[in-house]
């Protein structure tokens, strides 16, 4: 991994092919959350606005697809069924991957498939929505852990994903520090 | 006539605990028995809990085990008997043998982290309990002790008979324990502290004839926690008291 115990280092320049450990993490204290914070911060840094982050309807896969329709049946919440992305978040938290195409219980079609790293921040974007919502936990988990694959690979990014990368780093902040305001 | 407890050990700090409540109950109607299997393989640090545990513990009247005292050695004191499988693997056929051999009435699961029962145990034909550390169904999964804390609510365990869809069993009692402090280990400490409370507490409901139960809210499945919301749970708990520190 990226760095020492000082420095944030959920990062893993071979995500998602290879998973990043999260099991038994130690204990750092405000240290850790300092050293997180930083280091997505640094990441805003190096993102450049784009003028428009519009979605590229060329060539869209089918989880690409999926992850739109999500988007915006998420704003009408009295219509989204929350089943289909609690059991991609389920896949996501066994696999730490997203694959490009899935049948209906969400097992990948081609398991080489999730190499398309725009799904992934958009998957960050869906997540937020989401947790923005009911504020259950696991959504914001995964984003966060979605947020480590982003960074991760920050390089590979186009300029178009670093921007919603960007925005769903700031809503992690946001909704971290939210939550530590709640729980004092 | 007398409940028979079979313990399937692995070498674990949650083992210890269970066999210290066992132990600590002294309940003449309760006979104890083992499989302990991967210990020659699995070999674990004594630890000794902090004050900051033994207070919890001392506060809230729960048994604070010593997690140095190897199983072997509570089972050797107490005069109760054990078997031992090499395999580390709970799912061998030497484990689900050594289980089918031993007459008990219900089996207790303290096996390896990221053990899953297979189909073979539930073939057996005994009664399988487990202690989940979280309220079933609507904490149901993993490090659900730091979503209790992040969900505003007490921590809590759930005994549960175990089937082979993970954490679905129908409940024998679910208890609530209070947030501890600061400086109490959660992964070691804690965690195998409650699970232990709350398997004797089931030991004694079944002896009092208490019929099992579902709990019919909504299912929350939780995955492993990511560091950051876990310091977060960490650090959102209260400080001990200073004269404690």
């Amino acid at each position: 991994m990226i760095g020492d115990s000082l420095t944030y280092k959920y990062l893993l320049e071979s995500a998602p092919k290879e998973k990043i450990n999260y099991s038994y993490s130690k204990y750092n204290g405000e240290d850790f959350i300092d050293a997180w914070k930083n280091s997505r911060l640094r990441f805003i840094s190096l993102i450049k606005p784009v003028e428009d982050i519009g979605i590229n309807d060329v060539n869209q896969t089918k989880t690409e697809i999926l992850f739109t329709q999500w988007k915006n049946d998420l704003v009408k919440r009295s219509v989204f069924d929350f089943k289909p992305l609690n059991l991609l978040v389920k896949r996501f938290e066994v696999t730490k991957k997203i694959y490009s195409e899935y049948d209906r219980y969400f097992r990948p079609l081609n398991r080489k498939s999730f190499m398309l790293l725009g799904l992934y921040v958009q998957f960050g974007v869906v997540l937020g929505s989401a947790y923005g919502i009911t504020k259950k936990l696991p959504y914001l988990n995964s984003l966060i852990k979605i947020n480590d694959i982003g960074c991760s690979l920050f390089k590979q990014l186009t300029d178009s994903d670093k921007n919603i990368l960007g925005n769903n780093i700031r809503l992690e902040l946001d909704f971290v520090d939210s939550l530590r305001a709640n729980l004092h | 006539m007398s409940f028979k407890v079979l313990l399937l050990a692995g070498n674990t700090y949650r083992a210890r605990a269970y066999a210290q409540q066992l132990q600590e109950v002294n309940n003449q109607e309760i006979e104890v028995f083992g499989v302990f299997f991967g210990f020659s393989s699995k070999p674990v640090e004594d630890i000794v809990l902090n004050n900051q545990a033994k207070e919890y513990c001392n506060i809230n009247n729960i048994l604070c085990p010593d997690l140095s005292e190897n199983i072997k050695e509570t089972y050797r004191k107490n005069k109760w008997h054990y078997s031992e499988i090499d395999s580390v693997d709970v799912n061998s056929e030497e484990v689900i043998q050594a289980i089918k051999e031993t007459e008990c009435d219900i089996v207790v699961f303290a096996g390896y982290g990221g053990q899953i029962l297979r189909t073979g145990h539930f073939k057996v034909g005994k009664n399988y309990l487990h202690m989940h550390p979280g309220k079933l169904p609507i904490e149901r999964g993993s490090t659900t002790l730091y979503y209790s804390i992040l969900n505003g609510r007490n921590c809590s365990v759930t005994a549960f008979y175990m089937t082979e869809k993970i954490d679905e069993g129908k409940n024998i009692i679910c208890k609530e324990y209070p947030v501890p402090t600061k400086g109490v280990d959660m992964d070691y400490g804690f965690d195998n502290i409650i699970r232990a409370d709350c398997f004797i507490e089931a030991i004694k409901a079944l002896l009092n004839g208490k019929p099992p139960f579902v709990n019919d809210e909504e299912s929350v499945e939780y995955y492993v926690i990511h560091p950051v919301l876990k310091h977060v749970a960490l650090l959102s708990m209260k400080d001990v008291k200073k004269d404690l520190a």
